[in-house]
């Protein structure tokens, strides 16, 4: 293999890999995402259910 | 990175017999590799999970709902770091060999002139072909490799100890990591074994935890509190004897998790370590430049005998966790020197 030829599977090689690492990081990011907005769900359905408790807290003490 | 440039200009560079044309090719290899791993590393910074447990617990929620709710993507998560790390592995690989191929590279193998890939080895530790039961394969670039890359029996542990020394006192069953390859010599009717390589073998909460760990500065994959025989955590090697002498192989991970794995890790002290190459010997110039001269200072770098003048210092941080301090110094010889 002459020098030309290693530089350029050189190339490909490291365009390859490029282009996997920028897919493999668009579905991590996809996935942090998606885990930030079942956080999110969880922590507001809790704050619901907080809210409920105080109210009906305040409920029985005032009534 | 622009190749096409790279490729013109050691076109140029060779018209002209400039030996200094052979050297671009290192630079462009490693030029690659240190962008796939600041890329790999960039991909995987840790996403933040600070405060999740407090804030949940404080509106009344628990730490294992939250676990069932995050862990699912935290799985998945880690399955692409791991798909991360194993693109970058793949690719240094295949650049190596590349860059390395410059026609003086010194496989013991690259003579080799039988059909067969596949060997036993013999009571003289000579390989013998056998395309049949064959337990070693010599790989198309020259490597030797045991023909399975797992250990699920003892049958496989025993053929593992015929070629590899390892830390394992027991037979263990898990996957192979090769850490220093084995030695042979060519003989009149084909290749010895002369001395034994070194290699570990990894389960699967090994494997997992070194995806978790791979963000570390360097890393001991050898559990250095046991090498050492200190028992704390956050140990240093005053309290041992035994952690000055007996130095021990250990794989260094730098940065991204991409690593070198050949060198010989030794206490000495105050939690310092001395880091040398493994190897006493670099077959290219490349193999100095693409994997040791981030620890090592080497004037005129060039394949031949290597002798440490200073070791690398790395100071302990923490469990399995180390800081580089100073470079360490190499030099070549020849055998008359």
């Amino acid at each position: 293999m002459t020098k030309e030829e290693q530089a350029k599977k050189i190339e490909e090689i490291y365009n390859e890999a490029m282009e996997k690492l920028s897919l493999l990081a668009h579905e991590r990011n996809g996935l942090i995402k998606e885990r930030q907005k079942a956080l999110k769900r969880y922590v507001k359905d809790l704050e619901t259910k907080k809210i409920e408790a105080v109210k009906s807290s305040l409920k029985s003490n005032y009534s | 990175m622009e190749t096409q440039k790279t490729t013109e200009i050691i076109s140029h560079l060779e018209e002209n017999n400039n030996i200094a044309g052979l050297e671009n090719l290192i630079k462009q290899a490693q030029e690659a590799i240190q962008r796939l791993e600041k890329k790999a590393q960039n991909i995987s910074e840790s996403y933040s999970k600070r405060n999740e447990i407090s804030q949940v617990e404080n509106l009344g929620g628990s730490k294992e709902e939250l676990q069932n709710i995050t862990s699912p993507f935290d799985k998945k998560i880690e399955q692409e770091d791991a798909q991360i790390v194993n693109t970058v592995i793949k690719a240094k690989k295949e650049i190596n060999i590349l860059a390395e191929d410059n026609g003086n590279t010194t496989s013991n193998f690259e003579t080799q002139e039988t059909s067969s890939r596949y060997y036993t080895i013999g009571e003289s530790n000579e390989l013998i072909p056998d395309s049949d039961s064959g337990i070693l394969e010599i790989t198309p670039e020259g490597n030797i490799k045991l023909e399975k890359d797992k250990i699920a029996s003892n049958e496989d542990f025993k053929t593992f100890e015929k070629l590899y020394d390892s830390n394992h006192r027991f037979a263990q069953w898990g996957t192979i990591e090769v850490l220093k390859q084995p030695d042979f010599e060519k003989t009149e009717d084909g290749f010895r074994l002369i001395r034994k390589g070194f290699a570990q073998i990894l389960t699967d909460f090994d494997i997992k935890e070194r995806a978790r760990n791979k963000d570390k500065i360097i890393s001991q994959d050898i559990d250095i509190d046991k090498s050492v025989g200190v028992e704390n955590e956050f140990s240093n090697f005053n309290g041992s004897a035994k952690g000055y002498l007996n130095p021990f192989i250990g794989k260094l991970e730098i940065g991204s998790g991409i690593h070198r794995e050949d060198f010989i890790v030794e206490g000495k002290g105050n939690g310092f370590v001395e880091v040398k190459p493994f190897i006493s010997r670099f077959s290219t110039k490349s193999e100095f430049l693409l994997y040791y001269k981030n620890q090592f200072d080497l004037d005129n770098p060039r394949g031949g005998n290597v002798r440490v003048l200073k070791p690398a210092i790395f100071k302990q941080t923490g469990k399995n966790e180390f800081e580089f301090v100073e470079k360490g110094k190499l030099e070549i010889y020849h055998e008359d020197q």
